[in-house]
């Protein structure tokens, strides 16, 4: 588990030092990214993989992605950078596009597939991925966007 | 032979020579400025007809123009 | 960029505070690269007001998908500007982001006037992207380990590796001649699920459909997605839409690539 937890963590890591750099961060900020991300990630895979706490994976995105938004903001006056430029391509590692581009194969296998049983079946997949990832989404937005507004006074002098 | 060997052979291959045709356009560049191998000519070039100006922007007169 | 200038009466320049024309022809430039550059809607507005106040202006803005309409007014004077901006810079860069917020602050503290502000901005949009081949390794390395993280085994991981780098080279390569974006999604995600489907190809691996469906996701565009609900959350709704669309649009795109990838491998999605 632990070893699990830890390996979880790292590949996070690097999946958001990754993804940070399509979208050119300052140069600074992809250490700050990697740690958040990493920490971020991790508070998902604990809530998930817990059977105690049987959580869904919209809550516990937003949980994870409220940790991220509190990182993000206390790392800012240490990176001088607006609380953004970290959070965001922290949170990348946890987006749901998975869910999203199955969102379109059920609507194209909606349109392949006529017969009423099978187009309710690919509907329901459809509509199911589509809703989970628009939910995962706004949790995730509204997670990390709390932070910024709860702890004004670091997050909006962070580039003094 | 079946359907997806083919598809992912053509799509290996092509990256392939996509790779190596940018390399070796690249050292091209490097050595020779700008010589391309395919390139998009204009629309001047196609329907080029002798005595057409060679340059669109550099207007040339015949004509004297103080011609009093 | 700028195309309308309404001046209704010119009070005489001073040392200290730009006439509004300036800092409406200033503040429209600014607006769109900061919008271009992937900011949001309430980091524009407070950047804006901040450095519009400190040069003893008041303004006023539309944000719209494609362009910022702005009103730039002095209090206690007739004089008015009005500009309309295009946002320009179509690729995301955080750090023409940061570096123009620093120089909101910058001006907001009085440590540069208003024509350094000025040279300073048309430096920052020079700042060139981040080194191509560093960008391709990284962001090959990431879709290897997200493919980790949805439990693939090692021969997935490698697959991945494999597959987005020769997707994300040839998004490079068609990116820089220019092609239409929904066309090098399509092209992309249809290579990249090509390549990814080695896996079940020649049975290498136990978790072949997890190489395939991690494949393509480096192209899942993030930071647009997150753009538009921080935006919505703010209550611009027309930019939040639009940036929406933008997104929603490219994931179709990437997933056409992939049905398409999926249909020639004979594999299914679900």
């Amino acid at each position: 588990m632990i070893l699990e937890f830890l390996q979880d963590a790292l590949f996070a890591a690097i999946a958001a030092i990754g993804f940070a750099a399509i979208s050119n961060p300052p140069r600074k900020a992809y250490l700050y990214c990697g740690i958040i991300a990493a920490v971020g990630h991790s508070v998902r895979f604990l809530l998930l993989n817990t059977p105690q706490f049987d959580i869904h994976i919209v809550i516990a995105t937003a949980i994870a992605s409220f940790v991220v938004g509190v990182l993000a903001v206390l790392f800012s006056p240490i990176a001088k950078t607006p609380a953004e430029t970290c959070l965001f391509p922290s949170l990348l590692p946890m987006i749901p596009g998975i869910y999203a581009y199955r969102t379109f194969g059920g609507l194209v296998m909606c349109l392949y597939h006529g017969s009423e049983g099978e187009f309710a079946h690919y509907f329901y997949l459809f509509a199911n991925n589509g809703l989970t990832c628009l939910f995962i989404l706004l949790g995730m937005v509204i997670g990390a966007t709390t932070p910024i507004f709860m702890l004004k006074r670091i997050s909006f002098q962070a580039t003094r | 032979m079946n359907t997806p060997l083919i598809t992912w052979c053509c799509i290996a291959i092509a990256m392939i020579i996509i790779f190596i045709l940018r390399v070796c356009h690249n050292r091209n560049n490097t050595l020779r400025a700008n010589r391309k191998f395919i390139e998009i000519g204009s629309e001047r070039e196609e329907i080029f007809v002798p005595g057409d100006r060679l340059h669109p922007d550099t207007e040339t007169y015949d004509y004297n123009d103080d011609n009093d | 960029m700028t195309t309308t200038t309404t001046t209704i009466e010119i009070t005489e320049a001073t040392h200290l505070y730009p006439t509004s024309t300036e800092v409406g022809l200033f503040l429209s430039d600014y607006a769109g690269w900061l919008l271009g550059s992937g900011a949001t809607c309430i980091r524009l507005e407070k950047n804006i007001e901040r450095m519009a106040a400190t040069f003893g202006k008041k303004v006023d803005m539309t944000i719209m998908p494609r362009h910022i309409h702005l009103t730039v007014r002095e209090p206690g004077s007739t004089e008015l500007f009005t500009a309309v901006a295009s946002i320009c810079h179509p690729v995301i860069s955080f750090d023409i982001n940061t570096r123009l917020s620093e120089l909101s602050w910058a001006v907001a503290d009085g440590k540069i006037d208003f024509h350094g502000a000025r040279e300073e901005f048309e430096r920052i949009i020079l700042t060139p992207p981040a080194d191509k081949r560093f960008v391709l390794l990284v962001a090959s390395l990431a879709n290897a380990s997200f493919c980790r993280l949805f439990g693939g085994d090692w021969q997935a991981v490698g697959i991945v590796f494999l597959a987005t780098l020769c997707g994300f080279y040839l998004k490079q390569i068609l990116c820089e001649s220019k092609t239409d974006i929904r066309l090098v999604f399509i092209i992309c995600a249809f290579v990249s699920s090509v390549l990814g489907a080695t896996d079940a190809l020649f049975h290498l691996g136990s978790t072949p459909e997890i190489a395939l469906g991690t494949s393509v996701l480096y192209l899942v565009p993030g930071i647009p997605f997150l753009n538009s609900f921080s935006d919505m959350i703010d209550g611009h709704y027309i930019c939040a839409f639009s940036r929406f669309m933008n997104a929603v649009v490219l994931t179709a795109c990437l997933s056409i690539g992939l049905c398409g990838g999926m249909l020639m491998m004979n594999m299914g999605m679900f």
